[in-house]
């Protein structure tokens, strides 16, 4: 069975979450194959989980003057800092091919996928085994990856890969930061956590999370980085990888919802509700006529 | 985990309880269970026109946002917005108070596709082998 696989370089923060949604609406359409994606940010980019409430979270004249773009994603969590790493997002079936369909078995595989990547580089990465899940309401901290899930990836106890889901109706989206380097202090001025306890958070999270770059013992660039992915993937879901570009419908669909959803405020800083009492249903699919 | 068998059920893990032409949806145990901690409900408005499995709303957990869908066509008339302040409801109570909305069906026919109690059981223990 043969995957695309997608290289769409840096782009800026709304086109690359309208490239990840366009991708999961056409596959969900059954108009184009499952497909590993990987990419990068123009500017620094904290990227905010579908619910959660910008007012209250996060900082945004600091955002601004750090020249650092705010963007929802279709996905859920909480608040990712993205800068200097890459990210990938995967588009595949509900339907895995033994049947199954679970929310638990697709994390899992995709989580052994990524294992599999990262301990090629020789990172000596841990995938969180199955248990009470760690996160709940009353996490602490609005950022991701101060939170360790099940499935997600570890080295020394310390958070590497940070991932979130949106399922469809038959394919589902998943992504995730692989961070090279990580900037803590900009992370918690950017998030709206209380003064007197910032210092502390950034310290704590040298604890809980952590980067390529502090853990590998050989350098390790986006080349790297990539080759393992299609690797990890490719043992795991036993494909093989063929590279390509977005689809002309897939294409036309990104720029719709870029224009329309994420290059707008009523999405980005006011969210789902706000966004739809503002502007009309999610464009559908350009129809067999408009291509 | 339950399956009661006043209802019924779809394979997208919502279930019905059909009063007439009034249909009354939420997610079932088992997805619900799948979720994990519910944090965000986003319901439709009043007076929307949904389509048998078209998408009415999207719920967030700690692990994935997903798409709600609808088992049945027909006019939203009333929805839980107890949600929006509670969605922990949905995991306490899925098949009572985190119930998530009341359509007026437009087509009767639709509910004779619905799963029963057993077949839902049986589809889910294929899904999970």
């Amino acid at each position: 069975m043969q995957w695309r696989f997608l290289d769409t370089g840096s782009d800026n923060a709304g086109m690359n979450m309208a490239v990840d949604e366009a991708m999961l609406q056409t596959h969900d359409a059954g108009a184009t194959p499952s497909t590993l994606r990987v990419y990068g940010w123009q500017v620094p980019t904290l990227s905010l989980g579908y619910a959660q409430k910008t007012d209250q979270e996060v900082r945004l004249e600091i955002c601004r003057q750090c020249g650092v773009e705010v963007v929802r994603r279709p996905t859920g969590g909480r608040a990712v800092l993205h800068d200097d790493e890459v990210t990938y997002s995967v588009v595949m079936p509900i339907d895995l091919p033994d049947g199954s369909r679970t929310l638990t078995e697709h994390y899992r595989l995709i989580g052994l996928a990524l294992s599999a990547a990262l301990s090629r580089l020789g990172l000596p990465v841990i995938l969180a085994r199955p248990q009470r899940s760690v996160m709940s309401r009353q996490g602490a901290s609005p950022a991701c990856f101060a939170a360790l899930s099940r499935y997600e990836l570890s080295v020394a106890e310390k958070k590497l890969v940070g991932s979130a889901q949106k399922r469809a109706q038959n394919a589902l989206l998943q992504h995730g930061s692989m961070p090279f380097t990580l900037d803590r202090d900009r992370l918690f001025q950017c998030l709206n956590v209380p003064p007197e306890q910032r210092a502390h958070l950034v310290q704590d999270a040298y604890v809980t999370m952590t980067a390529i770059h502090e853990v590998a013992a050989t350098p390790i660039g986006k080349a790297d980085l990539h080759e393992a992915l299609r690797y990890g993937f490719s043992t795991t879901f036993g494909v093989e990888f063929v590279p390509d570009t977005l689809a002309p419908a897939e294409q036309v669909l990104a720029q719709q919802l870029y224009t329309a959803k994420y290059a707008t405020s009523a999405w980005n800083l006011g969210g789902a509700s706000v966004w739809r009492q503002s502007s009309r249903a999610a464009p559908a699919l350009p129809s067999e006529e408009d291509r | 985990m339950e399956f009661p068998d006043d209802l019924k059920y779809t394979k997208e893990h919502e279930w019905a309880r059909i009063d007439g032409t009034r249909v009354v949806v939420g997610i079932t145990d088992f997805a619900q269970e799948e979720l994990g901690d519910v944090v965000f409900v986003e319901l439709p408005d009043i007076g929307r026109e949904v389509e048998a499995e078209g998408a009415f709303g999207v719920v967030e957990s700690v692990k994935a946002v997903s798409d709600l869908f609808s088992p049945i066509s027909g006019t939203i008339v009333d929805v839980n917005s107890v949600l929006e302040d509670q969605p922990e409801l949905v995991n306490d109570s899925p098949y009572g108070d985190g119930w998530m909305i009341v359509i007026e069906a437009s087509n009767s026919a639709e509910l004779d596709g619905l799963l029963s109690a057993a077949d839902y059981q049986t589809y889910i223990q294929q899904e999970s082998s």
